[in-house]
């Protein structure tokens, strides 16, 4: 028997027992984490977004992939960041300047939003209204800890109006201890003058 | 109507193999048969894959159509292995393995009835998607060093924003706090 049938032969047999052994790979080894769409910490901002005529002069929206890749980035210079990432799921931003005119209607609108958070299992954990400011802070409890939190903040005049839905094992001091760290002023240059959104 | 050859050159090789068998059997539409035929006479890959898929095609029409044992594969298995052990030389022990395990399962494969195949290989397939899940998804090296310094940017940000918000907040609540706290000089107030 020459070589060349040996292997032809043996392609034969080793093609058909693997495309066997595959097709009864069980499907249970694979362990895939639900959408993040149905994550409970996870706030659909497209509501949000048809408040407004205009894009948004912030939008950030960083997803599972690319926020581990971020923690690995960090995790020489920053693993306290690293470790906060790694817990997480998904960044979502959205920020619009509102003026003293659309004011109120934001505002009642961002109300009744708030309203359909609290049915979804959301509790308003800090909640400032004064006259020119709105200011709403809400978590999702979920298996005995944080899933999300949700940040909104309305300003009719001097400052921009801001949704921000964090996703993923959530511990609110963490967020404040760590973002402390970082200097808002200069990240806020950054951020704003990307894409020419300013 | 006949399928365009995908423009994405991902997509070409899943096209040409999904047409394959078809092709041999002389079931393609001309335009996608000529396609293959131009396939075929330039690419010593595909020319060899469609020299595989014939002979196994010959094979499988000249078998007889038996019906599969329930445990065939290790019946075969055994048999050949009996089989190895009382051949005299190495040569003969290896080609005697080799056509006993490739006789056995081309056996079993011709009595599969031909609408069988194809979920076959899907289910294939399927355990080729669930094993790159199980490996883990490439997509992480083809994210650009720019991107991911932009997103530790963005992240920063929002870190920083929800912090500074916590801290007015409580600053708010304090004062509203000590307002609440302090006497009223009016002869109204409780």
């Amino acid at each position: 028997m020459s070589t060349a049938m040996i292997l032809q032969r043996m392609r034969w047999a080793t093609c058909t027992a693997v495309l066997l052994g595959m097709a009864l790979l069980p499907a249970g080894n694979v362990q895939a984490q639900p959408a993040l769409e149905v994550d409970p910490g996870y706030v659909d901002l497209r509501e949000v977004e048809g408040w407004f005529a205009q894009a948004p002069i912030i939008e950030v929206n960083i997803r599972e992939a690319l926020l581990q890749l971020v923690a690995g980035a960090s995790r020489a210079d920053d693993p306290e960041l690293a470790d906060l990432l790694e817990r997480l799921r998904a960044m979502q931003v959205r920020a619009y300047t509102i003026g003293p005119a659309r004011y109120q209607v934001i505002t009642r609108r961002a109300e009744r939003f708030a309203d359909r958070l609290a049915d979804d299992g959301w509790d308003a954990i800090l909640r400032v209204r004064e006259p020119d400011e709105h200011i709403a802070v809400f978590v999702r409890p979920d298996d005995g800890g944080i899933a999300g939190l949700m940040v909104m903040v309305l300003a009719a005049t001097g400052e921009d109006s801001v949704f921000i839905n964090i996703v993923g094992d959530i511990d609110p001091e963490e967020i404040g201890r760590i973002g402390r760290k970082f200097n808002i002023d200069a990240l806020n240059e950054r951020v704003l003058s990307r894409d020419g959104r300013r | 109507m006949p399928d365009r050859v995908p423009s994405d050159p991902s997509a070409v090789d899943a096209w040409i193999d999904e047409r394959l068998e078809a092709y041999l059997d002389g079931d393609l539409p001309p335009e996608e048969a000529a396609v293959l035929d131009r396939v075929l006479a330039t690419s010593p890959t595909w020319h060899e894959q469609a020299d595989l898929a014939r002979s196994i095609r010959s094979v499988l029409r000249e078998a007889p159509a038996l019906r599969c044992p329930p445990a065939v594969t290790e019946t075969v298995l055994r048999t050949a292995w009996n089989d190895v052990q009382a051949a005299s030389s190495f040569d003969q022990r290896l080609g005697q393995a080799i056509d006993r395990v490739s006789e056995g399962l081309r056996t079993a494969w011709a009595g599969w009835t031909r609408w069988m195949r194809p979920v076959a290989v899907t289910a294939a397939l399927v355990g080729a998607v669930a094993l790159a899940g199980v490996l883990g998804a490439p997509e992480h090296a083809s994210v650009p060093e720019t991107q991911v310094a932009q997103a530790r940017e963005e992240v920063a940000w929002t870190l920083a924003y929800v912090s500074q918000m916590g801290r007015r907040t409580a600053e708010v609540v304090r004062r509203s706090d000590l307002d609440a706290s302090l006497p009223t000089d009016s002869p109204n107030e409780p």
